[in-house]
């Protein structure tokens, strides 16, 4: 990762605070007011005259333009009258707050190479007559499975430790498809109006590769066991190496509205207005599908329950759609569903 | 005071007093955060804002509650007010990273191939630093709010309930370096089915934060209940609402047609498959898998007190909460969100 091109800011990094706790205060470049900086600042904005300062955090953050508030809004709107329960009430759903934020994250281009040695299970029935009497037998072996490849690719990782929002998750699976080309250096980027502060990394570029390691190569475990349908895995190298990555801030909008009083979330994506995940209401559509659905299985999973003494594998089925049932029944009592 | 020590502040020299479990004290006129047993500064002291007040938390906490499956449509009006406290809950951060190796052999004598490799482990621990509050269990592994943090302010020793740091930082960077460890053991039991050995564990102390958080207790008709709301997001963290008499009997209409649809899935198989007396076992082995999925609606149909919490991703809150609610022994946890 390159150092920083970016102006430098006139009173950064923020040092800890002064013995007596309080947070040193900074003078605004342009109208010399106090500035507050935080840990976590890295655009901060002069309260009187509106002046936005970038606080060079001495490496080169990106950043992916955002949308408007007004083109958000535009689509939430369209997105309520297109859905097919909510669409009927649009006229009860009021906008509550709209809040715009810049997750930071880190995009890894790396590639990895591992090797495993692993078991795996295998079951073959066949139907044998003994004594005229057709039985079922079932045989278990294990197989024993090797192989090595390598993979690259791109991750992102969140910038700050220890969070939770609604949205992040979906939208750091949109980061690993960005064109990095489309953002713009952080220094150089035209903050819209409405941008009180923008927060910056907690999680500093040095620990990005040991986190990297980390993560990519869990990932890869589970994929490795899931390609060759493994049981067990004996043993599992992992070497990755991170080939490049870049600090970039990549907007979301988290729109909470309020339908019948109650109020529920929608967060989009500030790169390209795409819905992340919404939280919705459960109407009467949905209310339908699930108990109907979680009737539809009763039904089915007890019914199979006869045939399950002449074929063993039905109990199986039985109890999976058992579970099914009740995973409907408590969608369908849950008073929320979310839709991604 | 019993349980209580003298402490001069290093800063300012102003006396005040602390419990003596407290390892970590806060000066309570001057804001100075010193260790107790030497005195030196601790400036890694941070906390989160205070964003959404008293009446808009509380607001946002009816709009919240509205949504859940069994609410009183008039919850929001209806309800009082009775009580609305800010807890600051300080919670240490540290980093940590773990390094194993797996050495695993296969074959015997001269046939025998080792292979060896390192697993690693990276992750920040939050470790609270104070376990007196009684909702401490749901708070445990609460993740922070996308706002963020300020450097610690004397002034916010009066906005709330400030709890001081009783586990200390020596103590927080322990817990985290023995929990970077289980979490290396987890990943190497998954991956390694030899010899596994733990090389090395690094921890790096991040700092204190006070996080801000809303408790309310309100009263709808005869029944009080409580509430916690994060400050800084308005996220719902915990909440307590009475489920009405006609949703508790939706439920129990649902619970008894899954019972009979069971039934009579259970009692056509049989009939397809053996006798008539068959039929009647399997009915009746029909109606237990009925019985069986319709559990989340027999639960609701006995509940007259949900506790529930707003989700934004996975199951934590709820699985927190459930925790809290088994030691309590009351009641069952919802499954809305």
């Amino acid at each position: 990762m390159s150092q920083s091109t970016g102006i430098p800011y006139s009173a950064v990094p923020p040092s800890p605070p002064s013995p007596s706790g309080e947070a040193e205060v900074f003078k605004c470049p342009n109208c010399g007011a106090p500035i507050e900086v935080t840990p976590d600042s890295l655009v901060v904005k002069c309260r009187y005259c509106g002046y936005i300062e970038y606080c060079d955090p001495g490496y080169d953050v990106f950043v992916f333009p955002s949308l408007s508030r007004e083109e958000i809004t535009r689509r939430f709107w369209d997105r309520m009258r297109a859905d097919s329960d909510l669409g009927k009430y649009v006229n009860k759903i009021g906008i509550d707050s709209i809040t715009n934020i810049f997750v930071p994250f880190y995009v890894v281009d790396y590639d990895a190479q591992y090797f495993f040695v692993g078991e795996r299970k295998e079951t073959r029935t066949r139907t044998v007559n003994i004594g005229g009497r057709v039985v079922t037998q079932t045989e278990v072996r294990v197989v024993k499975v090797r192989d090595s490849g390598s993979v690259s690719g791109v991750d992102a990782i969140l910038g700050r430790r220890h969070i939770e929002e609604l949205g992040v998750k979906e939208l750091s699976t949109q980061v690993k498809q960005l064109d990095i080309s489309a953002a713009v250096h952080a220094s150089k980027y035209k903050w819209g109006k409405e941008v009180h502060a923008v927060m910056g990394f907690d999680i500093e570029p040095k620990e990005v590769n040991a986190i990297a390691r980390d993560v990519i190569a869990e990932r890869l475990k589970v994929w490795v066991k899931r390609k060759y349908r493994l049981d067990r895995l004996n043993v599992y190298l992992c070497r990755v190496n991170v080939k490049d990555f870049k600090a970039v801030l990549v907007p979301i909008y988290i729109i909470t509205y309020k339908f019948r009083n109650a109020i529920y979330s929608i967060a989009f994506s500030g790169v390209d207005g795409r819905q992340l995940v919404a939280i919705e209401p459960v109407l009467t559509k949905h209310l339908v599908m699930y108990l109907g659905g979680a009737a539809a299985t009763t039904f089915v999973a007890s019914l199979a329950l006869p045939f399950a003494f002449r074929w063993g594998h039905l109990i199986f089925l039985s109890v999976a759609l058992m579970i099914g049932a009740g995973y409907l029944v408590s969608r369908a009592l849950g008073g929320v569903r979310f839709e991604r | 005071m019993s349980g209580e020590a003298m402490l001069k502040c290093p800063y300012c020299g102003s006396e005040f007093r602390v419990p003596h479990a407290v390892s970590v004290a806060t000066c309570p006129y001057c804001g100075y955060t010193f260790k107790v047993s030497t005195g030196e500064a601790i400036t890694e002291h941070y906390y989160f804002k205070v964003v959404f007040s008293s009446s808009s938390a509380f607001d946002r906490l009816l709009r919240f509650i509205l949504r859940n499956y069994g609410a009183p449509s008039d919850f929001h009006t209806a309800t009082e007010l009775r009580k609305a406290l800010l807890h600051y809950v300080p919670i240490h951060a540290v980093h940590a990273e773990a390094t194993g190796e797996c050495i695993y052999t296969e074959g015997v004598w001269f046939w025998s191939k080792s292979y060896e490799g390192d697993f690693y482990e990276v992750g920040d621990y939050f470790i609270l630093a104070n376990r007196e509050p009684w909702f401490s269990h749901i708070v445990e592994n609460y993740r922070f709010s996308l706002r963020g943090r300020e450097y610690f302010k004397p002034k916010m020793l009066r906005m709330g309930r400030y709890y001081n740091i009783m586990v200390s930082k020596e103590d927080a960077i322990k817990a985290a370096s023995d929990a970077v460890v289980r979490d290396l053991m987890k990943d190497l039991n998954t991956g390694c089915n030899g010899n596994k050995v733990v090389k090395d564990v690094k921890t790096e102390y991040l700092g204190v934060t006070h996080y801000p958080i809303w408790e309310f207790t309100y009263r709808y008709g005869n029944v009080e209940m409580k509430a916690l709301v994060d400050a800084s997001s308005g996220r719902v963290i915990y909440a307590e609402y009475p489920q009405t008499l006609k949703a508790r009997e939706e439920a129990g209409l649902i619970a008894g047609a899954l019972i009979g649809i069971g039934a009579v899935g259970g009692g056509i198989g049989g009939l397809v498959t053996a006798s008539g007396l068959m039929a009647a076992v399997m009915a009746g082995a029909g109606a237990i898998v009925g019985l069986i999925a319709a559990l989340p609606a027999i639960k609701r149909a006995f509940e007259r007190v949900v506790k529930t919490s707003e989700r934004v991703e996975d199951w934590n809150l709820l699985l927190k909460a459930g925790k809290l609610l088994e030691e309590e022994g009351v009641f069952s946890i919802t499954l809305g969100y």
